[in-house]
């Protein structure tokens, strides 16, 4: 059992996204907690936590597809959309459609089909379109959520749901509760990170640490140059910027002894040593060139496509940063304002889209396997929302919060599984429909934690991310 | 299902949960029926007879619904019951209700702190800025006994003082300049609420006219304002607006959900702000903790269902407005004339002259004159919508209705709501009369402790926004009384209650341990090292805001702002890329809507945090680091985390170079020219930086150490850089080690 009132933390003012106590410091190494209930200590709320059951998964990369992909167009067979192309909604569905209004009335009332080629992969014969070549070899890879449903069909609210469990902004992210939860190996770098080149309609939000302690909060890694924000000073200051910190810390030092019973002063103090060293080893994850030729060009990170080449640096990025002990990497696929958000041509957007995304998320995808990180490292691939069979415009699609698919890989999930179903034309989920409240149950069960157990004090509340307690199901079949 | 005309017995049943209605109580009433029309039967006779005043006898009255739903125990919760002067004896003052507590427990309190620290202390926490250099040696060298009591009265009526309190303020109301959500637009008027909050601290405004303003300042005043009192009620009622807003919403056909956010967002900062209760947690199902019903919540909504927003709500004066009017009338003559003449000259077929008119009419069309318009609210009226109980919360199960009620446990009945005029319910007025009423056990205790906890860090009751079961309780419960009732005594002057707590000697008291009679200073062997009792006071962090703006201070480059527009600085090029909606406007493609991020390059926005927009899915990188709360509920107390990405934004970012920079060329400035090239003017360099950015000479050893740096750093300098520009960088070195110190960032 994991869980800590806020007050309670308050008192203690912590400190560190990888706070360290002195004695920590001292040591340079983290100590594994002990088994049974446990509290975050303020001074190092990074320190590792065990989970309550054995995880199937260590770590997590969430590649996040901002913008709602269609993904009856990219992975989800629909051999009588295909048929229906061009002919109005068979009134079985209509019915529902008109029932549904919202986002639905918005849509004509003929349907349309995406005008790619169909093949089977794998072993397991799964579908995928000519859109996903890369994806497709990994076939056997993944575990597909064919009946995912969002409460919201507009980008922001289902982003924040997707996000943070919660239609409205302000709650903490699954990558906040995770790193809260487990704390992370590495003390010298963030638990939770986060690499976007646009992030997600709602912004900052997407990634709050909400009201669990600063240290649970995303931090921007960026793909290009310095990796950190203000990981080091301007040029002309960084040849004394040992010396510089030596004598703040020398005052800070006689400071605090004058006034015992202030731990805040000597975390202060550690967060400068700590924010030091994260200098350097920061600096080394960012280093991409040290990669092989060979990964390089897997990831596409020399891409003439420039889009496509920067995606690939987030990907490749977000192996150094789970190589080196990172709990949770959360990368956005969009490169720009739109990401997979094809209202008026849903069919470019497809095109474009998945050609910035797809080689590198199968080189990610063989290159953990190939370093035997996979089997320990969950891999989520997920919109906010879907997008609807019939045809809005000209050849664009509106947003379906209705059924959509979603993918893990990696983790300990039952490889080649696919769960759930939407109707013949993917319209709604039908079979075994999941909500996101499932969705988040589902990783957080991956990595060893109860979903009702994980639980922070707010406001006289035990909140969690996946709200009142018993009011999820860990999707059926995903675990491996 | 049978209708029972009764207004009194409908909102009886309201506060029962739904899992106790039968359907035979599913009652529909007007609230303009009689409430006792028609004496219920059997089940129902639980209501209070006839005449009864029921607020004051509700919550011993066993017929009360609410005390058999909670079975009386939650009853006992503290806050329930109204402060009371009986308990007290003449001569209790802060310091003898603090002191017996401490004495008890065989604690001394500790000595007075030196005048350095005072003046540091109440400098910050009034005004939210250090003294300068000059200002602690006045006040270190004054000998008049008031000299304290001087200081304060200088503190308080600084207009700087308006702004700090204002922060505080706008941090409890979850205050932003932008909508929220997909384009987070820019709300171009919304600043004009926080310089009616500036303002109203600055005059000392009472603080039950200030809640009654917020709440229902438009239904104080009639027809346009006419005079400032009034302009600044219509502005005040920005209060209301100050919620997100999903503009996207109708484009998706999600107006209900929207609405219904909307309304359980202002519930719900209604209930923490102003009663320190959470109405949020009885939305779905009953309080868990405290004794409120889920009707409770509903029932504080219905006061609510009459807003309409404006975003033109005039607040020009009448003279103005008479003038404005003219002005236009004028223009209107001309345009006329102007339009006739385009008649004729189409008649004519004199496409030149067409043109030169459209043109004259433009020209003409931009001389018109707006009236100043603030963004705010008004009410529906009489048509106000219908407010329903949602099943589990869920806005698309609407169940019973439910009329305007307080907290029932104390007001189980229905409450009065007069219509003063056609235009507007009163429904506002009503709840802001209620929570403005010196009888409200909660209002006054709120925001004493709100206003403690400025003081110490921590307030008397260490959840601000929680005064329920599931809060901390008092520390000193007797002292939060006697505070609550001398500050309705006071007339609800802020002011006063500042200067009741700041001239206490609690306040005063080092924040240093004193070492223990016959004892060992040790402090682990210390009765209450958490200083529950308040033998000392308590080292504090400065906020966000406050850091920033001392930063300016010391470094010289502070600019004054005292109103207006909020002012946009420079952020990372990455981070406007966090959010999509803002590359669209970068683009230009937001049409108009301001969904971006404005600085402006030539105009370096250097002034108090405060000024600075407040963007909801942008913060400000720097102040986020410091804890900066969310803008999505109420914040009553922040965080202060420390984590190691404040070193790096504090160390590195560009924004601490500069002002590291700034505040090394001020010290050269007053400081020889030729810097520290002997050893004197190393001393004097040294001890300028220090009286500079710590308010105090460096000690010995530390203007040692600091010389060794110049020094030491100069040479390092030289290797690639003339002199002059290596003494400068050393100099911005040691400037940059002082604004990194713990001194720098806590306060004794």
């Amino acid at each position: 059992m994991i869980h800590l009132s806020r007050r309670h933390f308050l008192n203690n003012a912590g400190f560190g996204f990888a706070g360290l106590a002195l004695a920590d410091l001292l040591k340079n190494e983290t100590t594994a907690a002990s088994p049974g209930p446990k509290e975050i200590d303020p001074l190092s709320p990074l320190i590792e936590r065990t989970p309550e059951f054995t995880p199937k998964a260590e770590r997590v990369i969430f590649l996040f597809q901002y913008g709602g992909p269609s993904t009856f167009d990219l992975l989800d067979y629909k051999p009588a959309l295909q048929r229906l192309h061009g002919q109005p909604v068979p009134p079985s569905f209509k019915e529902h459609k008109d029932k549904v209004g919202g986002v639905f009335n918005n849509c004509k009332d003929d349907l349309m089909a995406g005008p790619w080629e169909w093949k089977r992969h794998g072993a397991s014969g799964r579908w995928f379109s000519d859109l996903l070549p890369h994806t497709a070899r990994h076939a056997d890879d993944l575990c597909i959520v064919r009946s995912m449903t969002s409460d919201s069909s507009n980008h922001a609210p289902a982003t924040y749901l997707m996000n943070t469990g919660a239609i409205q902004s302000g709650r903490p992210s699954l990558g906040s509760w995770v790193t809260y939860g487990l704390g992370s190996p590495n003390q010298n770098l963030p638990g939770y990170v986060l690499l976007y080149q646009v992030g997600g309609l709602g912004g900052s939000a997407n990634w709050s640490n909400g009201f669990l302690p600063a240290a649970f909060q995303g931090t921007k890694f960026r793909h290009e140059g310095s990796p950190v924000l203000n990981l080091s000073p301007p040029e002309s200051f960084s040849s004394v910027q040992r010396s510089t910190l030596d004598f703040t810390q020398t005052l800070n030092r006689k400071h605090a002894s004058e006034r015992p019973l202030t731990t805040d002063l000597e975390g202060r103090m550690a967060s400068y040593e700590l924010a030091y060293r994260m200098q350097s080893e920061a600096m080394d994850i960012g280093e991409l060139s040290r990669e092989t030729r060979t990964t390089r060009e897997a990831y596409g990170i020399d891409d003439k496509n420039e889009a496509k080449a920067k995606f690939g640096r987030m990907c490749l990025l977000s192996r150094r940063l789970v190589e080196k002990g990172v709990r949770f990497v959360q990368v956005y696929n969009a490169v720009d304002k739109l990401g997979w958000d094809g209202h008026g041509s849903s069919h470019e957007f497809h095109r474009r889209n998945a050609a910035q995304t797809d080689q590198a998320t199968a080189a990610l995808l063989a290159d953990l396997k190939q370093r035997g990180m996979l089997d320990s490292t969950l891999v989520i691939w997920a919109g906010e929302f879907g997008r609807t069979p019939m045809r809005q415009g000209k050849d664009g699609r509106n947003h379906n919060p209705y059924g959509f698919n979603v993918w893990f890989a990696g983790g300990g999930v039952n490889a080649g599984n696919s769960i759930g179903a939407t109707d013949e034309i993917g319209l709604r989920a039908v079979d075994q429909v999941q909500t996101p409240k499932n969705f988040h149950a589902t990783i957080l069960s991956l990595l060893g934690l109860n979903p009702d157990e994980l639980f922070f004090e707010n406001h006289g509340r035990q909140e969690r991310l996946t709200g009142v307690a018993k009011s999820w199901q860990v999707i059926p079949g995903v675990l491996g | 299902m049978k209708k029972f005309p009764s207004m009194a017995l409908a909102a009886f049943i309201a506060v029962v949960p739904a899992r106790l209605l039968d359907e035979k109580f599913f009652l529909l009433a007007s609230s303009t029926e009689d409430c006792d029309a028609l004496l219920p039967q059997g089940e129902l006779s639980t209501l209070p007879p006839k005449g009864e005043n029921v607020s004051k006898n509700a919550m011993s009255d066993p017929r009360n619904p609410i005390r058999r739903l909670f079975r009386g125990e939650r009853l006992d919760l503290w806050s329930l019951k109204a402060p009371d002067w009986e308990s007290f004896d003449k001569n209790a003052s802060i310091d003898s209700l603090v002191r017996r507590r401490c004495k008890k427990a065989g604690i001394e309190p500790s000595p007075e702190a030196d005048r350095r620290t005072l003046i540091r202390r109440l400098s910050f926490d009034l005004i939210g800025l250090p003294p300068t250099m000059k200002e602690v040696e006045r006040f270190i060298g004054e000998d008049s006994p008031d000299a304290y009591e001087n200081l304060v009265d200088r503190l308080l009526a600084s207009p700087r003082y308006g702004e700090r309190q204002a922060r505080l303020w706008l941090d409890v109301v979850r205050y932003a300049d932008t909508q929220g959500y997909e384009r987070d637009e820019f709300r171009p008027l919304m600043w004009k609420y926080r310089d009616y909050v500036v303002k109203s601290f600055n005059r000392d405004k009472p603080f039950d006219h200030f809640v009654r303003e917020q709440l229902a300042g438009d239904e104080l005043v009639e027809g346009p304002p006419k005079n400032e009192e009034e302009a600044d009620s219509l502005i005040a009622t920005g209060y209301l607006r100050l919620g997100q807003w999903d503009s996207t919403a109708s484009i998706f056909q999600e107006d209900d959900r929207l609405r219904a956010e909307q309304m359980a967002d202002l519930t719900n900062t209604t209930a923490s702000a102003f009663l320190g209760l959470t109405m949020s947690c009885c939305q779905c199902h009953d309080h868990k903790y405290d004794p409120l019903s889920q009707a409770d919540h509903y029932r504080l909504r219905a006061f609510f269902s009459g807003v309409e927003a404006e975003d033109e709500l005039v607040v020009e004066l009448p003279e103005k407005l008479a003038e404005i009017r003219r002005r236009n009338e004028t223009l209107d003559k001309r345009m006329e004339a102007l339009k006739k003449k385009e008649s004729e000259l189409r008649e004519e077929k004199d496409e030149e002259g067409l043109a030169r008119i459209e043109k004259e009419k433009e020209n003409l069309e931009k001389k018109r004159l707006k009236p100043s318009f603030a963004t705010g609210a008004s009410d529906s009226g009489s048509s106000t919508p219908v407010t329903r109980v949602f099943y589990q919360g869920d806005f698309r199960a609407p169940r019973e209705e439910v009329f305007p009620g307080f907290v029932s446990v104390l007001h189980p009945g229905p409450a009065k709501v007069t219509q003063p005029r056609d235009d507007t319910s009163g429904r506002r007025l009503a709840l802001a009369n209620w929570i403005a009423s010196p009888e409200n056990p909660w209002t006054a205790r709120v925001i004493v402790n709100r206003i403690w906890q400025q003081h110490f860090d921590r307030g008397l009751v260490e959840t601000p926004n929680d005064f329920g079961l599931a809060g901390a309780k008092p520390t000193h419960p007797d002292l939060l009384d006697w505070l609550a009732l001398q500050f309705v005594r006071d007339g609800w002057s802020i002011k006063e209650l500042h200067r009741k707590i700041v001239t206490s000697a609690t306040y005063r008291q080092s924040s240093s341990i004193p070492p223990r009679k016959g004892g060992s200073p040790s402090p682990h062997a210390h009765p209450d090292p958490e200083n529950t009792l308040l033998w000392r006071q308590n080292l504090r962090r400065l906020d966000a805001e406050t850091l920033r703006d001392s930063l300016l201070a010391v470094s010289g480059l502070l600019k004054t702002k005292n109103a207006g527009k909020p002012l946009w600085p420079e952020v990372p090029e990455d981070l406007l890329k966090a959010q999509p909606s803002i590359l669209e406007a970068l683009e230009g493609k937001d049409g108009g809507r301001m969904q971006g991020w404005y600085p402006d390059p030539k105009n370096p926005a250097d002034v108090r945090s405060l000024y600075l927009v407040r963007k909801r899915s942008l913060p400000i990188p720097f102040l986020q680091a410091f804890d900066l709360p969310g803008t999505t509920v109420s914040c009553g107390r922040r965080d202060t985390t420390i984590v190691a990405p404040q070193a790096l934004m504090l160390l590195n970012s560009p924004s601490a170079v500069r002002y590291a920079k700034a505040f090394s060329k001020r010290v050269a400035g007053l400081t020889d020219d030729a810097g520290f090239n002997d050893a004197a003017n190393a001393v004097k360099t040294v001890k300028t930086v220090f009286r500079l950015g710590l308010q105090r000479d460096p000690a010995p050893d530390e203007s040692r150490l600091a010389r060794d740096l110049l020094a030491r750093h100069m040479l390092k300098r030289r290797e690639k850089r003339d002199e002059p520009e290596a003494r400068r960088l050393a100099l911005a070195d040691l400037c940059r080690a002082v604004l990194n110190l713990n001194e720098f960032i806590y306060i004794d």
